[in-house]
């Protein structure tokens, strides 16, 4: 095998590693952590796998399907020296010109109505696309009106940029699949555990 | 020469080394050997009966002599005629039939293949005819499917005489041809020859038994030290 | 009654020789055969594997045959490049089957960290130095200037499928996807391929040319090219000769192991014909003498001898050649164990031709075996075999 390998670089071509699991990777965890919890000291990366209802849940909830290699989400726990602070999630979606690769910073708070924590969106950012309104897409003007949103939260009124209405659907869609994902795999599971 | 004779020998002689000795097996032996006759070579072990066969057989070359074959000469040591291999075997294959004390069948072989094998080597037609006819002249009738192990020794040696009569030879030479078997055995065998020397076939044999030679056979030729002592065959 | 029969019959006499002999052959010819096989297959499965690799030359511009893979890599830009002079010259050389230009050129955009490898290729050449791709949708024409063929993880990463857009921002064009290509397992999976001119053109280097990808006729004959090609001032040759060199070596020198293997089976083999057939003459003298004494001349024995010889050497032959055809996957299963680099496809191929070569190498042998012997049976006198008993 080795000796095929090295056949496959003398045929000039030069062998790339890619090395894309199914899951979206945060990309520059040390650039974005700044942006997204700026009291973090640090992070923490947990691979969560689902159960089959737990699979339909989320898919219920999304009123779409997992894709096929979604198999696994990777669940980066930031840390305020051993405090922690906040989660980041990314998924990567399709895009109008290619893959958009959205990060999303998930803060919590005690909801006195619920007498629970509530999970919202502290902050998101696009790692990577190849958006032609890429600027508008990362524009602070289209992605703060994400601030705020949880699980529970209605998405139809947020602006779409204009010229990139599906790319704009496809991050909405992300967004909310991530919060799916984190009231099923993580905060369900923590009620339960209680 | 004579053309009553089939085998005329002058003054054949035949050495052997033996060691640094030189020895004369056949010294100087003159025969006469005429057609249709049942010629008996007797003598002692060692007397050079059986070397004598070999030379008249040509299956040897002398040392020197003379020797006519059917008119043919075969040897002449005086002008150096020397006999090739080859002209020995086309003389054989011409002349005679052969038949050994041992037999010298071929155990693979049935009694008609045996039988038929000079035929095969003298390029000629196996006529399975003439096979039944000579199985039948020797008693062997309903033997010529059988291998040789299956056959007792008297029957194995008229087979051999049958292998010898195949190519209708003019000479059979036969060299203890009874020394394997049993007296009764040995009778029938040498009542063949003569049977066949009446047909007109030359027989010539070498036997240490006196007694058969004198039932049997025409002539007796009795040998000591590689001379004639004795005998009906020509100048002694 | 024949000679035949007769020699058949006298082979039957000595039965566990026989047998013992016809294998001896048997074995020498499996031997031999599973040599000319291996030698046909491997020869055969190499040449086709490399073929489906597709490229066996690559001609890039003088100074920079490895580098410019790596630099491709690590973001930077190849210094140096060929030019449709060269090209011409390239494909003058006889025995070249095809000489295609490839245009080989990344867009590195630093804030996403991304590279993407662009490859300008004219897809109909192309293709044919990658007999082993399979295409979903359709490969572009020469001319177009808004298509794009992409690798299958490209179309994986990038949720890319025929039909879609894809924008490259810093060339500021949007190209759609005329296809994509099935998952190859090699580095083709990771590029973006874009029509020569276009990918000239976006990075401003029209007429330039990274490599040349050469297809040759004959692979034997890669060395004279490689030759020729090196005599062209601006190139430098990369061959997959050179990458494969030590592979080529290491099985170059199993071969020669087995080679040597072989051959003292096959020297054994013969021996042992030679020696039993002068055993047996020395144990049939006698009945030699009585085959001389009551006809045969010298030439019957021979010819007998022979006859002998070669019935044993044509069986010996044939049940070495099905023993092979029985035998060769066993033989293939040891040889891909042996061997430092085995082809995917079968190393042995049976070839009714090597059947031939390998009956007619035994009757060879057989003949060269028994003449001697048979020569020295004939010279023997009748009397002489018939003396000894008494």
């Amino acid at each position: 095998m080795k000796i095929k390998y090295k056949l496959y670089i003398g045929s000039l071509l030069l062998a790339i590693n890619f090395l894309f699991a199914g899951v979206c990777i945060w990309r520059f965890p040390d650039k974005d952590i700044q942006t997204l919890f700026s009291k973090a000291t640090g992070y923490k990366t947990e691979v969560l796998t689902y159960s089959k209802p737990e699979r339909v849940k989320i898919e219920s909830l999304l009123g779409a399907k997992l894709d096929d290699d979604e198999t696994q989400f990777n669940f980066y726990r930031i840390y305020k020296d051993t405090t922690k602070i906040g989660l980041v999630l990314t998924h990567s979606v399709k895009g109008q010109y290619g893959a958009i690769e959205v990060v999303v910073g998930l803060g919590s708070k005690f909801d006195s109505a619920t007498k629970s924590n509530k999970v919202f969106i502290k902050n998101l950012l696009i790692q990577r696309d190849r958006e032609v309104k890429s600027k508008d897409l990362r524009s602070s003007k289209f992605l703060d009106q994400f601030i705020g949103k949880t699980v529970k939260s209605k998405f139809d009124n947020i602006t779409l940029v204009s010229g990139a209405e599906k790319s704009t659907q496809a991050i909405i869609f992300s967004v909310r699949k991530l919060l799916i994902v984190q009231k099923v795999l993580d905060q369900e599971r923590v009620k339960q555990n209680k | 020469m004579n053309n009553r004779y089939i085998i005329e020998a002058e003054s054949l002689t035949k050495h052997y080394k033996m060691g640094s000795e030189d020895i004369s097996a056949v010294a100087g032996v003159s025969v006469q050997i005429e057609q249709g006759k049942f010629y008996a070579f007797v003598g002692p072990s060692g007397s050079g009966k059986s070397t004598l066969l070999n030379l008249l057989g040509a299956l040897d070359t002398p040392s020197a002599g003379k020797l006519n074959i059917g008119g043919e000469q075969v040897f002449n040591s005086e002008t150096n005629g020397k006999s090739s291999q080859r002209n020995l075997t086309s003389i054989r294959r011409k002349y005679f039939g052969f038949v050994f004390q041992n037999f010298y069948l071929l155990p693979t072989l049935t009694v008609k293949e045996n039988i038929s094998l000079p035929l095969l080597f003298a390029r000629k037609k196996i006529d399975p005819e003439q096979i039944d006819k000579i199985l039948k002249k020797l008693g062997l009738e309903g033997r010529g499917k059988h291998l040789p192990s299956q056959l007792s020794g008297g029957e194995m040696q008229r087979v051999a005489i049958g292998r010898a009569l195949a190519v209708n030879p003019q000479i059979i030479i036969a060299d203890e041809p009874t020394g394997n078997l049993d007296s009764k055995n040995a009778a029938l065998v040498f009542e063949v020859f003569k049977k066949l020397s009446e047909e007109g076939i030359t027989v010539l044999t070498a036997t240490h038994d006196v007694q058969l030679a004198q039932n049997f056979s025409d002539k007796i030729v009795r040998l000591k030290d590689g001379k004639i002592v004795e005998g009906d065959a020509g100048i002694c | 009654m024949n000679f035949f029969k007769l020699a058949f019959k006298n082979l039957l006499r000595r039965k566990i020789r026989t047998i013992l002999t016809i294998q001896g052959i048997a074995i020498a010819i499996f031997v031999l055969f599973s040599l000319l096989s291996f030698q046909n297959g491997y020869k055969n499965s190499l040449t086709r594997e490399m073929n489906d690799l597709g490229i066996n030359i690559l001609a890039v511009p003088k100074g920079c045959p490895y580098e410019a893979a790596s630099l491709i890599v690590h973001g930077g830009v190849i210094p140096k490049y060929l030019d449709e002079v060269d090209l011409k010259q390239i494909s003058q050389i006889d025995g070249i089957e095809l000489a295609t230009p490839i245009f080989l050129s990344q867009i590195y955009e630093k804030d996403q960290e991304r590279t993407s490898i662009i490859y300008g290729i004219i897809p109909q050449e192309y293709t044919k130095v990658k007999p082993g791709w399979k295409l979903n949708g359709q490969y572009f024409n020469i001319d177009d200037t808004a298509a794009i063929i992409i690798g299958n993880e490209v179309a994986y990463q990038e949720k890319l499928g025929v039909g879609d857009e894809v924008y490259f921002p810093s060339v500021g064009k949007i190209y759609k996807v005329f296809g994509v290509l099935e998952r190859t397992g090699g580095q083709d999976d990771g590029f973006y391929f874009l029509p020569l001119a276009e990918a000239q053109r976006i990075f401003d280097k029209i007429g330039k040319i990274t490599a040349v990808a050469i297809k040759i006729k004959d692979l034997t004959k890669i060395g004279d090219i490689s030759k020729k090609l090196e005599e062209i001032p601006d190139i430098q040759v990369v061959t997959m000769a050179q990458v494969l060199g030590t592979i080529l070596n290491l099985v170059g020198s199993a071969r020669t192991l087995i080679f040597s293997v072989v051959l003292i089976a096959l020297i054994i083999g013969t021996l042992g014909i030679v020696n039993t057939m002068f055993v047996t003459i020395y144990e049939r003298r006698r009945e030699i003498g009585i085959f001389k004494a009551i006809g045969a001349g010298n030439f019957d024995v021979v010819k007998l001898i022979i006859l002998e010889t070669l019935i044993i050497a044509i069986i010996g032959g044939i049940e070495g050649s099905v023993l092979s055809f029985a035998g060769g996957r066993l033989v293939e299963s040891f040889v891909r164990g042996v061997i430092p680099y085995a082809p995917k496809r079968m190393l042995f191929t049976f070839q009714f031709a090597n059947v031939g070569i390998a009956i007619a190498y035994s009757v060879i042998i057989g003949v060269l075996a028994a003449i001697f012997p048979s020569i020295k049976a004939a010279s023997l006198s009748p009397l002489e075999t018939i003396r000894k008993e008494e």
